[in-house]
């Protein structure tokens, strides 16, 4: 079975790559010609009643002459791009390419295309993916395509190139739109030129590497009146991350056991001849907890793509100038981020939720592809890999916040279980629960029965309705 | 992407004249093409461009109909089916191609309503979805379900009907090069205004010239193409049937006497034999007899004409009277191809194996079935028979040996003078005399199986006297080698009895000894030849096999250990054969696997509902009440819109306001509208909202203006 699985994957690389190349070299025109030629091969057998045979010929040349025509396709030219830190999933960005025209001679007719890294999944990840599919398909029964995330990264246009002059620069803008949110890589990028009959493309491939990062696609959401009170933080702010130094310094007092030494104020000991020690004034404020479960199982990817999306507008809408935002979520280690009152801002949880993978299936993303604040952040944690894990970790975090949002895949028992938990530490909760096809009955709010108005159903497709729901 | 100017009109010209409708032509060339002169232009919405579309394509149908009637489509597809030949298939799909050809050439006048629809209108292209119910469909359920739509792709119907009317310019005959010069100029036309930026035009015509140059060389090469294609569609048949089938030539048959070395036989099997209700199967199949021998060739004598129909009773029943007036129940169910063409109508044809006392067939389903008068059997049909053959002992097919009075009394006792002298000298060792015509047989036999061995090969013997004189290969077996295959022992045992008087004949075919399961394999190494000889006693020819039964043993040594690779794919192959050639059940089984399926499938589509169900209704949602909802003013709105003056979707209200303003419902009115509208926009948008005189003034004022309205 696993050689006809590697089979077919063959052959799927095979026809994706044909239909790469095809849509790279062929114009519409030359598309035409192809499918005519074809087509009078086919009718072309029957000489006795008809005469297109007679095109047979002359579509073929011309079929044969157009790429024959692209071999003798040359041109050097430099190609400078201003990608974009960031893009959003299917918002279409425009930025500009500067082509610098290396040769001696005049250029018309280019078309610039960018090359974006092969996006094809290796044969592991492919064959998850259709099994995954299999699973969720019912034998004999007319569906619609399974839903998956699209292989395709990014839907890119070709642009037209003005004329260049030997030795000057031109300007392209160029059209993209980013598919799948994630580092978006681009090998280069490949100038073209129709053979004279315009209908074959020679290319010629530029390197020139550039990366950005593709954000989660997010949804407006109305505002939200959270429930919870202020929350004493240990050590203020600063702390609250795990990371600097509060300077919030309230007054000095005698050393007591267990007190760190870097709040010892060394000229008061030296003053006093006792140890002495900072005092650092008690911060109350208000802090969310953004739960995203990340275990989407198989089949679930495009369920698991909106959920991050969900998170992404909470991190969004949530006001973080006087509160915290814990962002926590197991990937393939546990994480926990804190955003707000000037410790992070919203793009930066964005960018980490560009980077979230499932769970069961999260291989870290390649430390050579994360920013350095990616790099930074996600260092350094215990590794954590299910469920319970997740709950754990969060009912740990739970004395600290005032509320919490989690956006689950699933409506099961574990996570009513931890809902449960969460309101009984006094935490109020708001549970979005994502679902790919509405439920004949409405799902039973389970711990959240006497609060219905915190409990939500957003059903694939209906995202953006539900959420205004809210 | 805009057709270049007057392509279309030039394109529609040069179709009616190559259709032989040229007035049609010029006439639907010039109404496209005035729409460059005439400005007005037809506003179409999308439902109109459907219901044009439905119209052409409900004019496609209806013309698709017509040239189907009209090409005799429905009587020689009712005979194809009811009698399913390669003739009658022939006959549908002549009369199919003649109705697509005729369908192909109307086409630029099927859909000139469409490409007239988008040439007045003041749409350059149209939206895809009006051509397509699936994408219509698709749009529809995805905006039922809330979710976004797809993407609208627009097309220019212009290049797909140019594409069209060159097509229906090509669906006619002829031999001149009209098409090919009026393709090159428009292709021409056609492509100059899309060539890029920085082509010189010189270059562009030298590239075009060279390509319309290689092709008008490539027009004689396919020329000689074609001339061979058709070479190799008449020897294809015969090349695959030396791989696939044996053939038997009933006319003459050359035998290996007088070859040196070894006898190579193929283990290709070549016969399926299975017993019918348990019985015993017949040991020889006979293909084929002959009379004459001319070393090392055996004729049969007569004109190749000399065969006669057999009738099928009743036809098409599959019956087949070989014997009339004998009633043999023993059925033999033989498969085997059928090795050779009809020069007159391509058919397969063959000669059938079987029984020598064989009375009738069954289940065989032949196009013609002849014999002559040595018993042979001709079968004329698909290529692969499958057919169940009634024998048992009694009469032979075979004429019987000719009379006096008859031209062909010589044949069945002719010997060779050649080979008389070594005859003479056999017979005169033979002990025969005071022996019956049966014992002399007997005696004979005897003979072979005690001083001759069976060898397929067949050494050069420098010492031989045969190299020094005269001597025929036969004499030579007779005399020296006493070792030979079974044509040199029928040949033989043939010319021995007839020397004695007792009429003969020389016969081939098969030796059916090798069991597979629950039938019976012949392979090609199978084939046999033997010596029939009249019985004069019982008015028949019966078997005279003087050939060692050694040789089946010898023959079954060369066999391959590997030969049941070989047989595997055999059986493949006979499978597919079944298939293709309608000899299996496969059709009908799977048209009543595909019952239940049908079933299951009408089942869901009346009884299930699609997988997607309707979203259920969620937990209650309270509406949002926003501020200002409560308006009276939206109830003036409505009174406004009863009285005619309609409010376009998305347009505002003080526009909407500003532009009936003219109308004499409200005339007199403007003030006081535009008065109340200020205090509904301060209601419905001002977060301060209004104070409570305010919304008294809102509410008394529009119920003012109502009463007003009414």
């Amino acid at each position: 079975m696993n050689w006809l699985w590697r089979q077919i994957y063959r052959q799927y690389r095979l026809f994706s790559w044909v239909q790469h190349t095809a849509g790279r070299r062929l114009t519409p025109a030359g598309a035409v010609v192809l499918f005519c030629l074809v087509l009078t091969l086919l009718l072309g057998v029957n000489r006795e009643s008809m005469v297109s045979y007679q095109a047979i010929t002359l579509l073929l040349f011309l079929a044969l002459a157009a790429p024959l025509a692209a071999l003798f396709f040359r041109v050097k030219v430099g190609v400078t791009r201003a990608l974009p830190r960031f893009g959003t999933v299917g918002q279409t960005m425009h930025y500009p390419v500067l082509v610098k025209n290396l040769t001696t001679k005049p250029q018309a007719g280019l078309v610039l295309m960018e090359d974006v890294t092969d996006p094809r999944p290796a044969f592991p990840e492919w064959l998850a993916q259709k099994q995954a599919e299999q699973q969720s398909m019912r034998p004999f029964w007319l569906s619609g395509r399974p839903r998956s995330v699209p292989v395709s990264v990014a839907r890119l246009r070709a642009a037209p190139l003005p004329s260049l002059p030997p030795g000057r620069t031109v300007e392209a803008g160029v059209e993209l739109t980013p598919l799948r949110r994630g580092v978006l890589s681009l090998d280069g990028a490949t100038v073209g030129r129709t053979d004279p009959f315009g209908l074959f493309r020679g290319l010629i491939k530029i390197p020139a590497p550039g990366k950005m990062l593709v954000l989660p696609r997010r949804y407006p959401l109305p505002p939200l009146a959270m429930g919870g009170s202020l929350k004493y933080q240990d050590g203020g702010v600063a702390l609250a991350a795990n990371v600097g130094q509060s300077d919030e310094f309230v007054a000095l007092r005698d050393y007591r056991h267990g007190d760190p030494l870097r709040h010892i104020h060394w000229r008061s000991w030296a003053r006093t001849g006792k140890p002495i020690v900072k005092e650092f004034e008690d911060e109350f404020f208000v802090r969310h907890a953004l739960v995203l479960d990340t275990f989407a199982g198989q089949g679930n990817a495009e369920l698991f793509e909106e959920a991050v999306s969900v998170a992404a507008s909470f991190a969004c809408t949530i006001q973080t100038q006087e509160s915290l935002l814990d962002l926590l979520f197991v990937g393939a280690e546990a994480y926990c981020f804190t955003a707000g009152r000037g410790l992070a801002h919203a793009d930066q949880m964005l960018e980490i939720l560009a980077a979230v993978r499932p769970a069961p299936r999260a291989p870290a993303p390649d430390a050579d592809q994360m920013t350095p604040f990616l790099k930074r952040m996600l260092s350094g944690d215990a590794g954590i890999k299910t469920f319970a894990d997740l709950e754990h970790l969060v009912i740990n975090h739970a004395a600290l916040v005032s509320n919490c949002i989690c956006i689950f895949l699933a409506w099961d028992e574990p996570r009513r279980r931890l809902v449960e938990k969460l309101k009984a530490a006094g935490v109020p909760v708001l549970a979005v629960v994502l679902v790919a096809e509405a439920p004949k009955v409405p799902l039973d709010p389970g711990p959240l029965r006497d609060e219905p108005h915190c409990f939500h159903t957003l059903v694939l497709g209906k995202i953006e309705a539900g959420l205004q729901r809210l | 992407m805009k057709t270049p100017p007057f392509l279309l009109g030039a394109t529609l010209l040069f179709w009616g004249w190559q259709s032989d409708f040229p007035l049609a032509g010029a006439a639907m060339g010039l109404a496209l093409e005035s729409a460059r002169f005439i400005r007005a232009r037809w506003e179409m919405a999308d439902a109109e461009i459907i219901r044009i579309w439905n119209f052409c394509s409900l004019l496609g149908l209806a013309a698709a109909i017509f040239a189907f009637t009209s090409n005799e489509g429905p009587a020689t597809f009712g005979k194809m089916l009811e009698y399913p030949n390669l003739q009658n298939s022939e006959l549908a799909g002549t009369s199919s191609t003649a109705a697509v050809i005729g369908l192909l050439r109307w086409l630029p006048m099927i859909f000139f309503g469409f490409m007239l629809a988008q040439a007045y209108s003041s749409r350059t292209e149209f939206p895809l979805d009006t051509v397509s119910p699936f994408l219509r469909y698709r749009r529809q359920r995805r905006l039922k379900r809330g979710q976004p739509a797809p993407r609208l792709i627009h097309f220019n119907a212009a290049w797909p009907y140019f594409v069209i009317c060159l097509y229906a310019a090509s669906a006619h005959a002829a031999t001149e090069q009209t098409f090919f010069w009026g393709l090159c100029g428009l292709l021409a036309w056609a492509l100059w205004h899309q060539r890029p930026q920085g082509i010189g035009r010189l270059v562009w015509v030298g590239a075009l010239g060279a390509v319309i140059i290689a092709s008008l060389f490539g027009q004689r090469g396919l020329g000689q193409l074609a001339r061979l294609t058709d070479l190799a569609d008449n020897y294809n048949a015969q090349w695959l049937a030396r791989f696939m089938r044996h053939g038997t030539d009933p006319a003459q048959t050359r035998t290996a006497i007088g070859q040196i070395g070894e006898l190579q036989m193929s283990p290709q099997i070549v016969l399926r034999v299975t017993p019918v209700n348990g019985a015993a199967v017949p040991t020889y199949l006979r293909e084929a007899s002959y009379r004459t021998y001319h070393a090392p060739v055996w004729y049969a004598g007569g004109s190749p004409d000399s065969f006669a129909n057999i009738p099928e009773t009743p036809p098409n029943s599959g019956h087949w009277t070989l014997q009339p007036g004998r009633t043999n129940h023993t059925l033999v169910n033989i498969a085997c191809y059928l090795g050779g063409y009809n020069p007159k109508d391509g058919n397969p044809l063959g000669v059938l194996p079987l029984p020598v006392d064989c009375e009738h067939l069954e289940h065989l389903e032949a196009y013609s079935l002849q014999n002559n008068l040595v018993g042979t059997v001709l079968a004329e049909g698909p290529g692969l028979v499958i057919f169940d053959a009634s024998y048992g002992a009694g009469t032979t097919m075979d004429s019987p040996p000719a009379t006096n009075s008859a031209p062909g009394l010589s044949d069945d006792l002719l010997v060779p003078d050649k080979e008389k002298p070594a005859l003479d000298s056999v017979i005169a060792t033979l002990p025969l005399a005071g022996l019956n015509e049966a014992e002399k047989c007997r005696v004979v036999s005897q003979y072979f199986a005690v001083h001759y061995q069976y060898s397929v090969w067949q050494a050069p013997d420098k010492k031989s006297p045969a190299l020094q004189t005269n001597e025929t290969a036969l004499a030579r077996f007779l005399l020296h080698t006493h070792a030979g295959h079974c044509e040199f022992f029928a040949t033989a045992t043939v010319l021995i009895l007839r020397e004695m008087g007792i009429p003969a004949r020389y016969a081939v075919g098969y030796v059916v000894h090798e069991p597979a399961g629950n039938h019976y394999v012949v392979r090609s190494r199978d084939a046999h030849a033997w010596c029939q000889v009249w019985n004069g006693r019982a008015q028949t020819w019966e078997i005279l096999d003087t050939t060692p039964a050694s040789w089946v043993a010898t023959e079954g040594k060369r066999l391959s250990p590997w030969q049941f690779v070989a047989d595997t794919f055999s059986w493949l192959g006979f499978q597919f054969a079944k298939f293709r050639w309608g000899q299996s059940h496969l059709r009908p089984y799977l048209l009543i696997s595909l019952v239940p399926a049908l079933g299951y499938f009408l089942y869901q589509i009346i009884f299930h509902r699609r997988r997607h169900q309707p979203a259920a209704t969620g937990p209650a949602v309270p509406p949002v009440n926003w501020p200002g909802l409560d308006s009276e003013f939206y109830l003036l709105e409505q009174a406004l819109v009863r009285r005619g003056l309609e409010r376009r979707p998305g347009e505002s209200l003080t526009h909407w306001l500003a532009q009936a303003g003219g109308d004499p419902a409200v005339a007199g009115m403007d003030t006081k509208l535009r008065e109340l509208l200020g205090l509904h926009y301060r209601h419905r948008f001002d977060p301060q909202g209004l104070a409570g005189p305010e919304r008294e003034e809102l509410r008394q004022k529009t119920r003012a203006c109502l009463a007003e309205l009414r």
